[in-house]
């Protein structure tokens, strides 16, 4: 028994210099919002940033929000999915975004204390209560201090709302916010990295020195995840006969059918004025894509670019033409064996913008958006003497990074730019600390105790304003 | 039964046939397998069950040797912040590890009244463990005058210098964050006039190292205004000069050639890797080289002792020749045999290795050690005119003199020279060598080196043989002075004897001041007393003069000079040699006038041995023995002593012209 008396007692504090006062951590983002405790491993809560809106029959200006796994991928009547994020990985709709927050908080961490039974004017026979009391007493965060993320680029009013829902509407005791390439750093355990971050709306490439973004020399384009599904849906139009993308919630049931012939498959109708929004199919499709992107589609790492010449003569698109393809299963059955051509095509375009499929809706890339362009760019604006150290810290972090062969050719990609100095590659090989790169980093980094000086407490916000997080959250 | 009990109660007979009145309860006799024993069986069917049956019971609370303590969380302050906020965490109870309490202010029980109604009011909080690390950059600090008068500059102003400074302070210099988020803005001019439209100047765009020198060059100066240097402390001072020395056109040119290096392209960075290569395989085989020459210097037998007699003459024919060739031959030849060896078991080892990298360097050094050899060797139509410098470098000589036949080693020509004709005196030559600190065996013995050495010997040479002679010639005139003091007690009455001591107390006391260089003047008072003294003698006396003064000016030019005046002091107590010698060289270029003097020897002698007695002495230890001596001395030169100088100007005569001619010599073979 003694290694569980061992247990029992409180880690050294100056083992690992951390000291919790169970602090949260919400990291939003363009696809989820992760929240958690700091000093746990993973966010407990991960909330889709889409929500789903349901118009009431009567007020067609009040919609019904819905927010979680469950209840936005039900294809209820005349549901509309929408996301509070904008493309730029900033948020857009505050409003929503705050209760979106709240929900991923106080759906998995903390609930929404009961108001207590003397108070809560269910027993009370008058009518008039007064509210005042009770709503001090219902503010989800009355305990727990809270640190938000925010994107390199995010700048003025936007860095002060965070601060004032914290505050106003969630009482929390104190609040920071904290750049998401600083945190993804920290995840990985470096105060100086150049920090790689594919989400899925936008490649951010952020230069931290010391825990502290270089805000000339972060860059940034849309070329990620979002990216690469309009590729794969450029590419099934454009294949021939075109390959159909049918939601799992159209199927009603299905059949197995050969690799290649027509799905058997009974689709769902829904009745005139109840069917789903067109923005609930695009979500689902999108879910379609995900799994696609996840399974199917490969970077290509052989030497030199895709559309490049190999170095036997050929070009490297006749290489790739005899490597292996893959097998992929649409909801509805539908089934075939994808070339290896196309799964390297399809994500090409991130490194290659001469590859990128493009239609009118979908304007081609320019060279300056491609991954290596921006990393160039990003290095061009640091500091000579940063550079190398930089080069060899590459923090890769996104749940988009994780096709596979990403890192690879990366890392080939800028060694071939940089052939002078030594590039290195800082990618984890699990899957859930390269989605919550930066929410891992800010549980680490809320749960230091040398962390407590910095937090922005109530008091001060209520003398200076949300103009304090500015001056602070540098 | 029941049908009995019924009957019983109504009389009624039983109706079934009787019952056997006692129903023996007959226990079915079970027969186990026979050879079993009883008890076994009594075990299986009859008897108290083997396994006791205990009543299923709750496991048992561990007993702790302690009481738990139960966790609760605990409000906390932290010192380091300014406004009291209070914050929780899990502890346990009554655990006051790391629980620095923090003293309670106003600010903060308000704070936490303001913040935790409902909380018990704790009159003291624990205090962060944390707060300690909270250290912050020395801002520093300077007044508006402070500023007017010490740190105006024309391209900062107050208001931009004010913002660098805070902003450092900001990001504890981090100058690269410092330069990334510099976003100075000029305030608007205030205007006098509505007309003009509100000029805002131009924000000047300031580089990192622009930052770094304004803002070193203000700390380096509030540094001094609020400590001067002189009570600086030795850490601040470097700081205060780290400061003072910052060159940002130094660190914009180090930038710009960091940028330079890193921009190489792959063909760059693949020669300098070539080059690195190459100068590694360099640095390799000079050791090997090394080994190889000193194999050599082994093979040819010069051990690192004492000098030998060993020469190298055997192998001066080219019979010798030939069969140092064929030793050196078949010595290489098992050498490489030995490393052909060993490369073939390190082979077997290692497994496939000649197709590793330094089998290609190996490969690639020959072809390019290749094209150098033919550059250099067939490049040239004919002989290579070498210039002055190359044939000094190679040491290609042109010798006027013909040479003697056969290969001569230079090693030989060290040895010859450190020998002399009988061992004694080859000794003696070592020892001189030993003192001067000259390794018998020279370590770079270059054709200029082994030249300068041959010298060096011959003045040894020289050296030993004056000073052999100046001994004989001092036990000489001391058996004559021996005789000559005789003769005056006889002659000689007590008067001059009088005369004389407080000369001699004089002269000691001048010899306790002055230079070597006074002594010839005194020399020459003294000889002013004596009544003969001719003009010849004075110009002789003025050489003389010249070589004392030669002797004490400051050591000089040559390195043989240098030498010699380690002998000097090395020698101390024979110095007269050494001056001798001195002499000798001075008398190099006068040779010829000397030999003239040496015509009128006969009348310049006695003065001049005079002065050489009296120089010895002067020079002497002035011991009271050597007193008396010179007081000896003196009455000896008086002229009054007839018999006696006739004697010793005839001695005289002869060590002068042994002078004369060992100079002559010297100087001839140096000129050789």
């Amino acid at each position: 028994m003694a290694t569980g008396q061992a247990s029992t007692k409180p880690p050294d504090a100056n083992e690992y210099g951390g000291d919790e006062i169970s602090a949260l951590v919400l990291d939003p983002g363009y696809s989820t919002t992760r929240a958690g405790f700091a000093g746990e491993d993973v966010p407990k809560a991960i909330v889709p940033s889409f929500h789903g809106l349901i118009p009431s029959e009567s007020t067609p200006k009040h919609a019904k929000q819905l927010f979680g796994d469950n209840s936005i991928n039900i294809p209820l009547p005349r549901i509309s999915i929408s996301n509070v994020m904008s493309k730029e990985g900033t948020v857009e709709d505050w409003d929503t975004a705050a209760n979106l927050w709240e929900y991923a908080i106080t759906s998995r961490l903390t609930n929404t204390k009961p108001t207590p039974l003397a108070s809560n004017g269910l027993n009370d026979p008058n009518e008039d209560i007064t509210m005042e009391g009770v709503e001090e007493q219902e503010k989800p965060l009355g305990e727990n201090p809270l640190l938000m993320t925010e994107t390199g680029w995010n700048a003025g009013k936007d860095r002060e709302k965070g601060i004032e829902i914290a505050m106003e509407n969630w009482g929390c005791p104190a609040f920071w916010l904290a750049r998401n390439g600083v945190l993804a750093a920290f995840a990985s355990g470096k105060p100086t990295a150049l920090v790689v971050d594919l989400g899925a709306s936008t490649i951010a490439i952020t230069p931290v020195h010391d825990g502290l973004i270089l805000k000339k020399a972060v860059t940034r384009s849309p070329l990620a995840g979002n990216f690469v599904s309009n590729q794969l849906r450029l590419l099934f139009a454009s294949s021939q006969p075109p390959i159909p993308i049918t939601p799992h919630y159209l199927v009603a049931s299905k059949t197995a059918v050969d690799a290649g012939t027509p799905a058997q498959a009974t689709y769902r109708t829904f009745a005139p004025g109840t069917e789903p929004h067109p923005s609930f199919r695009q979500f689902q499709e999108e879910r379609v894509l995900t799994e696609f992107k996840e399974s199917v589609v490969n970077v290509w790492t052989g030497p030199g670019r895709l559309g490049g010449h190999s170095q036997q003569g050929g070009t490297n698109i006749d290489v790739a033409k005899q490597h292996p393809g893959k097998p992929f299963e649409m909801p509805d059955g539908w089934n075939q064996m994808f070339p290896a051509l196309d799964r390297y095509r399809a994500i090409e375009g991130i490194f290659d913008h001469k590859m990128a499929l493009s239609d009118a809706s979908n304007p081609p890339p320019s060279p300056g958006q491609t991954i290596t362009a921006l990393i160039s760019s990003s290095l061009s604006q640091v500091d000579i003497d940063l550079r190398p150290h930089l080069l060899g810290n590459i923090v890769i972090t996104g749940a988009s990074s994780w096709f596979a062969g990403f890192t690879d050719r990366l890392q080939q990609e800028l060694q071939a730019a940089y052939p002078g100095v030594r590039v290195r590659m800082v990618a984890s090989g699990q899957m859930v600390e390269r989605k919550f790169g930066s929410w891992i980093g800010g549980s680490i980094l809320a749960s230091l105790g040398t962390f407590h000086q910095l937090w922005i407490s109530k008091k001060e916000y209520e003398e200076h304003g949300s103009g304090i997080v500015e001056k602070r959250c540098k | 039964m029941m049908g009995s009990d019924a009957r019983d109660v109504l009389g009624l007979p039983s109706a079934g046939p009787p019952k056997p009145a006692t129903p023996k309860v007959q226990k079915p006799k079970v027969r186990g397998p026979t050879g079993m024993s009883r008890e076994v069986l009594d075990l299986k069917y009859e008897g108290a069950p083997p396994i006791s049956i205990v009543a299923p019971k709750f496991k048992e609370k561990p007993k702790l040797p302690f009481k738990p303590r139960p966790w609760e969380e605990t409000p906390f302050g932290n010192s380091a912040r300014k406004d009291g906020l209070i914050l929780r965490h899990w502890r346990r109870k009554g655990d006051v590890s790391n629980a620095a309490t923090l003293p309670v202010t106003p600010a903060d029980s308000n704070a936490a009244s303001e913040m935790e109604q409902d909380e018990k009011a704790t009159p003291t909080l624990s205090d962060s463990h944390w707060a300690k690390f909270n250290v912050k950059v020395d801002r520093p600090q300077y007044t508006d005058e402070q500023y007017e008068t010490h740190l105006k500059n024309d391209d900062w102003s107050k208001e931009e210098t004010d913002y660098l400074v805070d902003l450092a302070a900001d990001f504890d210099l981090r100058w690269i964050v410092v330069a990334d988020r510099y976003e100075y803005e000029p305030k608007e001019q205030p205007k006098d006039h509505e007309g003009s439209m509100a000029v805002t100047p131009q924000a000047k765009p300031r580089t990192q190292e622009d930052m770094k020198a304004r803002y070193y060059d203000v700390a380096a100066k509030t540094m001094v205004l609020h400590n001067p240097l002189s009570s600086m402390s030795s850490s601040e001072f470097d700081a205060h000069e780290k400061m003072t020395k910052y060159d940002p056109n130094q660190e914009r040119k180090r930038k710009m050639y960091a940028e330079q290096l890193m921009n190489r392209t792959d063909e760059e960075k693949y020669e300098e890797e070539m080059l690195l290569k190459e100068l590694s395989r360099i640095v390799l085989n000079q050791e090997k080289l090394f080994n190889e020459r000193k194999a050599l210097y082994d093979r040819l037998g010069i051990p690192p002792g004492p000098p030998q007699t060993h020469s190298t003459a055997m192998y001066q024919s080219s019979q010798g020749l030939t069969q140092l060739m064929q030793n050196l031959l078949t010595q290489n030849k098992n050498k490489e045999l030995e490393k052909k060896e060993k490369r073939r078991s390190a082979m077997a080892a290692e497994g496939d290795f000649s197709g590793g990298p330094s089998g290609m360097d190996r490969s690639q050094r020959h072809s390019i050690g290749g094209g150098l050899e033919k550059r250099f060797s067939f490049g040239q139509g004919g002989p290579r005119q070498l210039s002055a410098r190359e044939e000094q470098k190679y040491g290609v000589s042109h010798p006027n003199e013909r040479l003697t036949g056969g290969v001569q080693f230079r090693h030989e020509r060290i040895t010859k020279a450190g020998q002399a004709k009988s061992g004694v005196q080859t000794s003696r030559i070592g020892a001189a060598l030993t003192e001067l600190k000259i390794p018998q065996r020279l370590t770079m013995p270059t054709a200029k080196v082994v030249t300068e050495y041959e010298k060096l010997i011959e003045s040894i040479k020289t050296l030993l043989e004056v000073r052999k002679l100046s001994e004989k010639l001092d036990g000489e005139i001391k058996v004559w002075q021996a005789q000559k003091e005789q003769q005056e007690a006889k002659d000689r009455g007590e008067e001059v004897k009088e005369e004389e001591p407080s000369q001699v107390v004089e002269n000691e006391e001048e010899e306790d001041t002055k230079e070597v260089d006074e002594q010839a003047e005194r020399r020459r008072t003294a000889e002013a007393e004596d009544d003969d003294e001719d003009e010849e003698n004075a110009e002789e006396k003025e050489e003389e003069k010249e070589d004392s003064d030669e002797e004490a000016s400051p050591k000089e030019r040559n390195k043989d000079d240098e030498e010699d005046a380690e002998v000097d002091e090395n020698f101390a107590g024979d110095q007269d040699d050494e001056e001798e010698e001195e002499e000798e060289e001075e008398e190099e270029e006068e040779e010829e006038e000397e030999e003239e003097g040496e015509d009128d020897e006969d009348e310049e002698m006695p003065i001049e041995a005079e002065a050489e007695v009296e120089v010895d002495n002067n020079d002497e230890d002035q011991d009271d023995a050597n007193a008396n001596e010179e007081n000896e001395n003196d009455r000896a030169s008086s002229p009054a002593s007839a018999a006696p100088t006739t004697r010793s100007e005839g001695l005289r005569k002869r060590s002068a012209s042994v002078i004369s001619h060992v100079s002559n010599k010297s100087s001839k073979r140096q000129r050789r």
